[in-house]
């Protein structure tokens, strides 16, 4: 079925990227230094914006192209190949590429070419003006555009082969950006753990892949396999199993318990990687596949794959609650945002698991209604955490600075570009530039920085009307539903209800500590915005997040649940259905579940963050009006409480946190004691049996050699009597055939 | 009065020394002439004979202080050179359409000589070994015609150019005499003349230790293996009443006891001339001897003489007729001898770290390769194949061919070791040592010649060690693959298992071909070689003849594959 | 006349006698006189075969057999003195400097 004219150009979408990689590394190796490089086109960046904001504009075009059907998939390939049958069919696509359009194809591919666009913007604002970079951001840009190829590709493609594909590709691009600074041993092994604990899960999917390949006859496209006749015809425990296997990758590549030691470490990396790839497009990709089992578990056996989709869930509970106690404790800016994106991934998974477990059940309606309720989450997520990102790289760059002007005594800006000449930086001391013990009160020195740490702190919480609150409320709806038809549900279900109460301490605590109180240092006092390039990103996703409610009116959880329903066309009916479907839900299960839910997560987390670290700004220092009302609150309360909480600080539960519940530890001996001796053995194989075997041979021969000449005695009388001895030789043998 | 032989189309029968046989017979006629013009003109000068009891001086010319123009020592070198080349040259145009008659040369009844494909394309052979080897001892045994004093060393070099070339010559002259013999005593006293050159020419350089001494090794050992030889052509006599190899051949009868023990013994004389496995103890020292040209003829021309010998008498004489059902008698016999010699040969090069004993053994190697062909040729399933000429010819074909190419790469590669002898020895290994960068053109020739000795496509070595092979595979395999549906290893005759051995003894000769690779291309010179090799306009030009020849012969060795096949053809082995 | 057969037979010892000394004596004219031994059986054995035969080219045989007897002496001689001139011995048993 081949579309109308702008899905035929949809191939572009991911072309542009991937062709503008060799060109600018290649642009970048010969003009790296010249001025122009540097000034105009930011070392490859304007032409990295030029690329990806083609690729928007392109998805843009689809995505309108696509709202307009009320349907099913648009399948569009580019091109087949036929090698493969060995039942001598011709149509075989195998290894076609083509284009594959539904919903979840449509949230994603909008989400991974708006937030490439807008990290690439900001990524110019911040990775330009810090000297350590200079000179190498055309490899960063580069890698950068490959990646965002990575992405695009992988939301596009019609067959879990090009899906994989396109998964590798991001892999290898995650592993580059994260250990962009390379001559750090701490990035270069982050760099490594995050490729090996992705590989691990890799092997998993690859397994699944084989296996789906086996079952489906050679085919891994989604228009063979999404068949409902093909999917009946399937051993169904195998197709389990498959599932589950691919499952394992997306737990790798999603960072969930228990591969998810990589995530904190790939922090390392530089913040507009941490944004792009740690919140909001890579580690999409483990929900995007599991999304994408969707019509398997509708279109199977009646709970034939239940199995699996209770075990989603519970891995989603589990570390909804894991990342997030690991987040109390954690000083570092950037590893909060990393434990709380793995904390609402696990949420994202809960509510997969349930809808995956509803549909395979029968009960379509809810499956539709709990799978929207997820991939809203995913949307809201992605914008809230690529924000929130954003806005602790530009808190964080700006204490960068203020810490030079601080130490260095300033004003050493000799060129007159406004930035200091920084000529030999992070070598000198130790401050850490990214540590909340450093910062406080920033709410008035970095306002727009503070707005959008602010909604997207609400966001993530799921503070009412705001972003995620209208998915997460979803979500926990969904889980305790099916808890309520499966009892084993009540564990991720309970799990992530407690979890929405973490959530709203961690990360009110971030809050507070990096934008309330008192500056607790010097730099923090010295603080200022500076480039134009970092705010503008963190505008428009602060009005995005705060536009969800304009999404959920557009019943957007329906919607990308169901692939059938349109939208409604009247926005107020919309929002007014939203707002007293969540408010005031008939059914009073949900009802009190709502307000619990609510009440957790806005009343008592944020609370007992505010008692302890709460506190109003400095003298003579005011924020912006919209946050100055919670600093006073925050003030006001923590004045007022008593709550104490050194006696948890120092206890050996905050200990386990502190070392991250001793997961890198556990991992490390096991690969110490197993994959360390397996080597040394085959070492010693090596050198002894095979390398013995050859010199085995070799001192034979020699030696063989040496016996054999030395019947050569140099004799001449030898010599004859050889020869006699081999006409007596010859005579025999003659005589023996006679 | 003339034999049936003489009849048939192309065939061509000559009274001996009648006009006829002077026109068939010029190549070889050139060659004598221009021995006898080596032992005249050098020796021109103005003695004078004194008539007895009178006082008259009769100008004698041969002899007394030499005249200038023919006194120069470069003449003989000339000279010889011109000779070879000529009579090669006639040959080539003569036979290398393949349009040439069949002359047999009869006195009274008795074939001596007869000039055909086969005999032709072994005295092609033969002189270019001889002639490359000639134009190689131009530079490696020089005439130093400056005028000024003169070491020892070279008025030595100087008085001896003639001998040197004379003995060339007679080589020559008696391998054309092998080559061209249809009488075996013919071929014997070829093989005589030629051996009995070799002998002095092994031991030329007696100012040298090692000379001396391989001459009087190499002439010993000869010697008795000659003597055993004519031992068993005299039992032939005693058998047969003529030495003919037609009527041997005709009268030839499996159960002969005498018959069988003149073989075994005809054997040994051939065996050690193509130096076989028991008797081949006397080559690696001759060749370390002798200086390295005279080294490359005898690995080469020597050998292929010797082959001619068990052709004959293998062969053409001692083959069971076709359909006859049993095999050759010789059978067990040869393909033990091939066995050893060919395993013998590549295992006692593996150690060994003198390039000319090295190189000595490889050729003991691949006459075991040879032998192994032949032996295929006693295999046949007689009365089981439709045309087993054929088999038989594509063997021989590739066993002329084998031997035509080694004269290529085998002499060339001693012609690049002749070289480092004139700086000062090829005795040890380290002599070739970092070759390739005092040297790159001799250098990466001799590696060539080295893969070409290993059997590396697409030179000129693997193409013959190819067809060989294949020519026993299809020998022991017949026409089996026709009659049967699958051929089991029992169904096949056990010389397929000679080509296996041949194949592994290629594979474990690999190592030490290239481990001169090795030494010419990463090891250091050694003291007192760092400076340029010698320069030696003909030796290098020899060398790149043989470069040349090796790499185009295996690109596209058309012409000659189909001159061995007609010489095969015209063997009439069935 | 002696029958033949007498003559081959004699030829056949003097030929084993010569290739026993062959490989036996240490002395190198020895070796050579040896060797003339055995092509003097040869010769004999050619007189016998003709006398068998009737056939006259056996004795043309012998007769080139001594020629090339004769030249072979010749050339041993003459390689025995370049080795005696450098080894300063005849014994074949201490010329052994090529080996292996």
């Amino acid at each position: 079925m081949s579309g109308s004219e702008i899905i035929d150009y949809a191939i572009l979408i991911p072309l542009f990227p991937f062709l503008a990689f060799p060109v600018i590394l290649f642009l970048g190796r010969i003009f790296n230094g010249t001025p122009t490089w540097v000034k105009n086109v930011k070392e490859g960046g304007i032409i990295a914006l030029t690329v990806m904001g083609a690729s928007l504009i392109m998805a843009l075009l689809v995505i309108k192209e696509h709202m307009n059907k009320v349907g099913a998939a648009d399948v569009f390939t580019w091109f087949e190949s036929s090698w493969w049958e060995s039942s001598g069919e011709i149509t075989t696509k195998v290894f076609g590429f083509g284009i594959y359009i539904d919903h979840l194809t449509v949230m994603l591919l909008f989400v991974a070419a708006f937030l490439c666009f807008l990290i690439n913007i900001f990524s110019i604002g911040y990775m330009n003006t810090d000297s350590i970079n200079d000179n190498r951001n055309h490899r960063f840009y580069a890698e950068f555009v490959l990646f965002c190829s990575g992405m695009l590709g992988m939301v596009l493609a019609d067959s879990f082969l090009w899906l994989f594909i396109f998964w590798e590709l991001m892999g290898l691009c995650s592993y580059l950006l994260i250990g962009f600074y390379y001559e750090r041993p701490s990035a270069a092994y982050a760099a490594k753990k995050a490729f090996l604990t992705t590989r691990v899960g890799d092997v998993f999917l690859v397994i699944g892949l084989v296996m789906l390949w086996n079952m489906f006859d050679g085919h891994l496209d989604y228009a063979y396999v999404f068949d409902p006749e093909n999917i009946a015809r399937v051993d169904q425990g195998e197709l389990q199993i498959a599932l589950g296997m691919m499952f394992i990758g997306a737990v790798g590549k999603s960072a969930q318990f228990p591969l998810h030691v990589w995530l904190p470490d790939a922090m390392e990396g530089p913040t507009p990687v941490s944004a792009l790839i740690h919140a909001a497009t890579m580690v999409n990709a483990g929900l995007y596949i599991v999304a994408r089992m969707f019509p398997f578990f509708m279109e199977a056996e009646i709970g034939a794959l239940s199995t699996l989709a209770i075990v989603i869930a519970i891995i989603g509970g589990i570390t909804a609650v894991m990342a997030a106690l690991i987040a109390f404790v954690q000083m570092d800016l950037k590893k909060v945002l990393a434990y709380s994106t793995m904390s609402q991934l696990a949420y994202i998974f809960t509510g997969l698991g349930s809808a995956l477990w509803l549909a395979n059940n029968g009960y379509d309606d809810i499956a539709a209604f709990a799978m929207g309720a997820s991939l809203f989450h995913l949307f809201n997520h992605a914008m809230a955490k690529g924000m929130l990102f954003m806005a602790s790289g530009s808190v964080i760059h700006e204490i960068h600075h203020a810490h030079h002007e601080v130490a260095h005594h300033g004003h050493d800006d000799h060129d007159g570009d406004h930035h200091d000449d920084h000529h030999d930086d992070h070598h000198d001391d130790h401050f850490d530039a990214q540590s909340m013990e450093n910062m406080g009160g920033l709410a008035s020195r970095l306002p727009i920085t503070a707005t959008a740490m602010f909604v997207g702190s609400m966001s993530i919480i799921g503070i009412p009307l705001i972003g995620g609150f209208w998915s997460k409320e979803g979500i926990i709806a969904s889980a305790w539903k099916v808890a309520l038809k499966e009892p084993i549900f009540f564990l991720p279900a309970t799990l992530i209800l407690i979890g929405a109460g973490m959530t709203g301490f961690y990360m009110s605590r971030m809050w507070f500590m990096t934008f309330a109180g008192k500056p607790k240092t010097e730099v923090a006092e010295h603080v200022h915005e500076q480039t134009p390039w970092i705010p503008i990103p963190l505008v428009v996703l602060t009005f995005m997040t705060l536009g969800a409610i304009v999404f959920a009116g557009m019943h957007a959880g329906h919607w990308l649940g169901d692939f059938e329903s349109g939208h409604y066309t009247s926005f107020f009916d919309g929002i007014g259905y939203e707002m007293s479907h969540v408010f005031l839900n008939p059914d009073l299960f949900l009802l009190i579940l709502t307000y619990v839910a609510i009440g957790l997560s806005l009343v008592i987390g944020p609370t007992f963050a505010m008692a302890l670290y709460g506190g109003s700004l400095d003298e003579g220092q005011k924020a912006k009006p919209w946050m100055q009302w919670a600093i006073n609150l925050s003030a006001r309360v923590n004045n007022k409480s008593k709550f104490d909480n050194t006696a948890w600080a120092n206890s050996s539960l905050a200990d386990s946190l502190h070392k991250r519940l001793h997961f890198d530890e556990i991992y490390d001996a096991a690969i110490m004691k197993i994959v360390v001796g397996f080597a040394n053995l085959s070492a010693i194989f090596d050198s002894k049996f095979i390398d013995g075997f050859i010199k085995t041979i070799e001192s034979t021969s020699q030696e063989a050699s040496r016996r054999l000449r030395a019947l050569t005695t140099g004799s001449a009388r030898d010599y004859i009597m050889m020869t006699a001895l081999g006409t007596l030789v010859i005579f025999l043998l003659l005589w023996g055939v006679t | 009065m003339l034999p049936a032989a003489c009849d048939g189309p192309g065939m061509n029968c000559v009274e001996v020394f009648s006009t006829d046989f002077w026109q068939a017979f010029a190549p070889e006629a050139i060659l004598i002439i221009g021995l006898l013009l080596l032992f005249i003109i050098p020796n021109l000068g103005n003695s004078k004979f004194r008539i007895p009891l009178t006082k008259t001086h009769v100008p004698w010319f041969f002899g007394g202080k030499r005249v200038k123009a023919t006194g120069s020592p470069a003449l003989p070198g000339m000279l010889a050179t011109a000779t070879l080349f000529t009579a090669l040259g006639m040959m080539v145009i003569e036979s290398i359409d393949g349009k040439m008659d069949t002359t047999t040369v009869v006195s009274g009844g008795i074939i001596i000589i007869k000039m055909d494909n086969f005999s032709r394309f072994f005295e092609i052979l033969f002189l270019a070994a001889v002639l490359l080897a000639s134009m190689a001892s131009l530079d490696r045994i020089p005439a130093h015609t400056f005028h000024g004093k003169k070491s020892l060393e070279e008025m030595y070099d100087n008085r001896r150019q003639a001998d040197f070339y004379i003995l060339m010559l007679t080589t020559a002259i008696g391998m054309c005499i092998v080559a061209l013999a249809q009488d075996l005593f013919v071929l014997f006293v070829g093989l005589e003349l030629a051996s009995l050159a070799t002998y002095v020419l092994v031991g030329f350089h007696k100012e040298t230790k090692s000379g001396a001494e391989s001459g009087v090794k190499y002439f010993i050992v000869g010697s008795v293996a000659s003597g055993v030889g004519l031992y068993g052509l005299s039992l032939l006599y005693l058998e047969f009443g003529t030495l003919q190899l037609t009527e041997i051949a005709a009268n030839w009868v499996d159960s002969s006891i005498l018959g069988t023990i003149a073989l075994g013994l005809v054997l040994v004389g051939f065996g050690f001339k193509v130096s076989a496995a028991p008797f081949h103890f006397a080559a690696p020292d001759a060749y370390a001897g002798a200086n390295s040209p005279v080294a490359g003829v005898l690995a080469t021309a020597s050998k292929a003489m010797g082959m001619i010998g068990l052709i004959r008498v293998l062969l053409i004489i001692a083959l069971p007729e076709s359909g006859a059902q049993e095999s050759a008698i010789w059978l067990y016999a040869l393909g033990t001898l091939s066995v050893i010699t060919m395993t013998w040969g590549n295992v006692a090069a593996l150690g060994s770290t003198n390039p000319k004993r090295m190189l000595a053994y490889s050729s003991v190697a691949h006459a075991g390769y040879m032998l192994a062909a032949l032996t295929a040729v006693g295999a046949w399933k007689w009365g089981e194949v439709e045309a087993p000429s054929d088999y038989a010819e594509a063997i021989v074909a590739a066993v002329l061919f084998h031997l035509f190419v080694l004269v290529a790469f085998k002499l060339g590669a001693f012609l690049v070791l002749g070289l480092l002898e004139m700086e000062g020895g090829a005795s040890r290994l380290s002599a070739l040592s970092g070759l390739a960068r005092r040297d790159p053109l001799i250098g990466t020739a001799m590696f060539i010649f080295m893969l070409a000795l290993a059997g590396v496509p697409p030179l000129a070595g693997f193409v013959s060690k190819f067809l060989v092979v294949a020519g026993i595979v299809s020998n022991s395999v017949g026409e089996l693959w026709v009659t049967t549906e699958s051929v089991s290893f029992s169904d096949i005759h056990w010389v397929w298992w000679l080509a296996l051995a041949m194949f592994i003894n290629s594979a474990i000769s690999v190592f030490y071909y290239l481990r001169i690779g090795v030494v010419m291309f990463l090891d250091v010179p050694e003291e007192g070689r760092r400076k340029p090799l010698p320069y030696g306009a003909s030796i290098r030009m020899a060398i790149w003849i043989c470069l040349v020849a090796t790499v185009l012969l295996g690109l596209s060795g058309d012409t000659l594959i189909r001159m061995c096949y007609r010489a095969a053809e015209s063997l009439n082995l069935a | 006349m002696i029958d033949p057969a007498w003559v081959s037979g004699l030829a056949a010892i003097l030929f084993i006698i010569g290739l026993w000394g062959a490989f036996s004596r240490k002395n190198a004219i020895v070796v050579l006189m040896c060797i003339e031994l055995m092509l003097n059986a040869v010769n004999l054995q050619f007189v016998a075969a003709a006398t068998h035969w009737g056939d006259v080219t056996g004795w043309v045989y012998a007769v080139f057999a001594i020629a090339i007897a004769a030249a072979e002496v010749a050339i041993g001689l003459a390689i025995f003195l370049s080795m005696y001139g450098q080894h300063e011995t005849i014994s074949l048993d201490e010329v052994n400097l090529l080996r292996n």
